[in-house]
């Protein structure tokens, strides 16, 4: 099977819509001062090191308990989904990555070592779901002191700010929104700024807290671009999200985890295999559709049956054979347009493993939220 | 430390670069300029003012002392601005007062004075006039009659007028020395109109720049920017970077302030002198070097404790309302011991200011106030400063306890009940 994250690499093959540029073009371009070498200037050693090991955290608040004995491995160089319904301990897990939240019992470690060692941190880019910026200072005066806080110096700092601003189009032929206060800039160059806050230093893990939550599709399109190229430099990206559908298309490895427990980890090839169900995208012609619903109803064969009238999505039931299932259709007078083995997709993953844990729908609602 | 250093960087380069900065760094000088310079101004325009001199002087008096008057009146600009005299009998009186107002109501004329033929033993002098509510023009007009009836009752004592006034004048400046158990002088005191104005100042700046602590860390808070920040610094170097920051406008703003007060008030008299106005310089408190050490100290630990506490209601807060109710337990703090501002410069040894130099809430306003006034023991000194320093270390404690919870979490303000577990709660 071909990996689907593979597919959306090759797809920013394309040209780019803003730029005419492939991903691979901007690698390939020379590198004037204020370009490539800057943002990226060197690619972070890649060896077996995890780029965030979480070993057995737990964080209780006063009423609730977030996260419970979670265990993660994060491999450097891979962009990495932390699925979870809404309150599943997705946000808390992040902060307590950054050392903003001190977990109960448990160790974090990034690039290998202790994540409240000085200075370990910064090497982790941060964009939260709830963005905000000191609205008074000019755009360049904020992205300075972020930088600054993540120990990039002054003059460094400046030239990387530059580099990023003209990527993003906030400097153009017209205007320098870098002078301008944050305050005066529309909603969608706010976020390009906060983009650039997150990334001015170089780190070599970035988490991204439900980063496509209110972005524009144009934004949406960006962020997504530096993702993969993020990726391509080698970094490592984390981010969290309850939209399984950018999950799928953009992570090698995802984390299921809900009411503070992992439910499932691995790449999304693992993911799908261990969910052991096996599907089957089945068509008929229209007229032959009634003779086939006592088959369906079969629980020897079939395990459920989600009807979305053009095809019908079958489960099958535990250890029955697919072949079998054919043959009784055929022989009940069934003309078959389709019969298709299907790997579960990561939507379906997500919402058979999560109401499991709270068969009162709770998680699929969250999960459609 | 370094990021300690970038966060009070942005705070004080942040603030000292508005506009709001700006004018209320002018205002104070300014102020304390217009109170130097406004009356004197005043008062000295009015007493050149020509329109005094346009009066008609009717007097019955029969001594000439109408034209004595009319003499030091006339201010010599022109003839018709110069005092009409007119010498005569008392019966007729009335009829020069009813002839000298058609001229009043016309303008021609700002009044007519009215001097009686009895000068002694009370002299019977009136004055009718457009301008009767002026109490510069007619404070002045009443020096002049009143000198120029007294130089008269001299002569007729047979006494020169200008051997008396030589003689009567007499500069009496006497210098004083507090004398205590501890020598003469050099106690430090001020005065109690000085050492009010001390407290009170250190009142208006804590509770001021308390204020501001609260609005940045509310302004953090809401526009969720605070979430960004610490991922990359601890909320507890945010919390103190940003108290570093704003007091270091705060020494800044007194600082210039300050500096520009004592200048004008030292200045006054060459300042003056360009306005072409004779003035005095008023004299300056003299503060000795330990004592200014020890107001500066108590306003550094005063501002800490305050505005630590105002940090945390800010970070607990996410409305404006909310604030408003949060913060009234320490505003109140504050208040209730600028009420006893007063009580405690009138009697700065009774009990209850000793027990207020002891209180870290009240120690920082009400402390500097008695030390101006009286001589503290040094130890009674220590244990204020002792008792203050641990009131300091105690509220940067609770309030980074509180903050560090309070920035990330939005919603419902928390119950006392909550606020103790956030205290007593670990990252």
């Amino acid at each position: 099977m071909v990996d689907r994250c593979y597919q959306i690499v090759t797809a920013n093959l394309q040209p780019l819509p803003q730029t005419g540029k492939t991903v691979r073009d901007w690698n390939r371009t020379p590198r004037h001062p204020y370009s490539w070498g800057i943002l990226f200037p060197a690619s972070p050693d890649s060896s077996m090191t995890a780029a965030v090991s979480i070993d057995h955290i737990s964080k209780r608040f006063a009423n609730h308990v977030a996260v419970r004995d979670l265990s993660l491995q994060i491999p450097t160089g891979m962009v990495y989904g932390l699925l979870g319904p809404n309150g599943a301990g997705k946000t808390t897990t992040i902060r307590m990555i950054l050392d903003v939240l001190e977990p109960d019992s448990g160790t974090i470690h990034i690039m290998g070592a202790p994540n409240g060692r000085p200075g370990v941190v910064d090497r982790v880019g941060y964009l939260p779901e709830e963005r905000g910026l000191y609205r008074r200072m000019t755009v360049r005066r904020v992205l300075l002191f972020l930088a600054q806080l993540k120990g990039v110096a002054a003059a460094d700092a400046a030239r990387r700010i530059d580099a990023w601003l003209e990527r993003l189009q906030l400097v153009t032929a017209e205007r320098d929104w870098g002078d301008a206060r944050v305050e005066e800039l529309s909603r969608g160059m706010q976020q390009k700024v906060q983009f650039i806050g997150a990334l001015v230093h170089d780190p070599d893990v970035m988490i991204l807290d439900e980063p496509f939550s209110a972005l524009d599709p144009i934004n949406a399109q960006a962020l997504k671009d530096i993702i993969i190229e993020l990726k391509r430099a080698g970094k490592t990206v984390i981010f969290s999200t309850h939209l399984m559908e950018s999950a799928e298309r953009l992570c090698d490895a995802v984390c299921i985890i809900a009411q503070g427990t992992k439910l499932v980890d691995g790449t999304l090839a693992e993911v799908r295999r261990a969910h052991g169900v096996q599907q089957v995208a089945l068509a008929l012609e229209g007229g032959t559709r009634n003779g086939v619903t006592r088959i369906l109803q079969d629980r020897t064969l079939v395990a459920r049956v989600d009807d979305s009238n053009q095809v019908i999505e079958i489960d099958l039931a535990p250890s029955a054979d697919p072949q079998r299932l054919l043959r009784a259709l055929i022989e009940a007078g069934a003309v078959v347009q389709r019969f298709e083995l299907v790997q579960p997709s990561l939507h379906r993953v997500f919402v058979d493993r999560v109401s499991a844990l709270s068969p009162n729908g709770e998680a699929m609602e969250a999960a459609h939220a | 430390m370094r990021k300690l250093w970038i966060v009070a960087q942005r705070e004080f380069l942040e603030r000292v670069r508005s506009r709001w900065f700006v004018v209320s760094t002018v205002l104070v000088p300014a102020f304390v300029g217009l109170v130097i310079f406004i009356p004197v101004y005043f008062t000295s325009r009015a007493a050149v003012s020509p329109d005094m001199a346009r009066i008609t002087i009717i007097d019955a008096s029969g001594s000439g002392i109408g034209g004595r008057i009319a003499a030091r009146l006339d201010s010599g600009v022109a003839a018709d601005m110069a005092p009409r005299y007119e010498d005569v009998v008392p019966t007729a009186v009335a009829a020069a007062e009813s002839s000298a107002t058609p001229d009043v109501i016309a303008g021609r004329r700002k009044g007519y004075l009215v001097l009686g033929p009895l000068l002694w033993p009370k002299p019977d002098v009136r004055y009718s006039g457009s301008n009767a509510t002026s109490t510069i023009e007619m404070s002045k007009l009443q020096r002049v009659v009143h000198d120029e009836l007294i130089a008269t009752r001299l002569r007729s004592a047979g006494m020169d007028p200008r051997q008396v006034e030589a003689l009567t004048a007499l500069d009496l400046q006497m210098s004083t020395e507090r004398l205590t158990a501890r020598g003469r002088g050099g106690s430090g005191e001020i005065g109690s109109i000085v050492a009010f104005i001390v407290a009170f100042v250190l009142y208006i700046t804590i509770f001021f720049y308390g204020q501001i602590v609260m609005r940045g860390v509310m302004e953090e808070k809401q526009t969720r920017v605070a979430e960004t920040v610490v991922s990359s610094v601890r909320p507890d170097t945010l919390l103190f970077g940003k108290i570093l920051g704003i007091g270091g406008v705060a020494a800044a703003q007194l600082g210039i302030s300050g500096l520009a007060t004592v200048f004008l008030i030292q200045n006054r008299a060459a300042l003056m002198a360009r306005l072409h106005v004779e003035a005095s310089n008023y004299a300056l408190p003299h503060v000795t070097p330990g004592m200014g050490a020890l107001l500066v100290v108590y306003f550094i630990l005063g501002y800490i404790v305050y505005s630590s506490l105002f940090a945390a209601i800010g970070s607990m807060v996410s409305s404006e309302q909310d604030a408003q109710q949060v913060q009234m337990p320490v505003t109140l703090l504050l208040v209730v011991t600028a009420l006893f501002i007063q009580p405690v410069s009138f009697s700065p040894e009774s009990r209850l200011a000793e027990a207020l130099s002891y209180i870290p809430f009240s120690s920082p306003i009400i402390m500097p106030l008695r030390l101006s006034l009286i001589p503290i023991p040094v130890w009674k000194l220590v244990a204020s400063l002792l008792s203050l320093v641990a009131g300091c270390w105690l509220a940067v404690w609770i309030a980074a306890r509180i903050y560090r919870t309070g920035l990330l979490m939005y919603g419902k303000r928390p119950s006392p009940r909550e606020l103790v577990r956030w205290v007593r709660a670990s990252r």
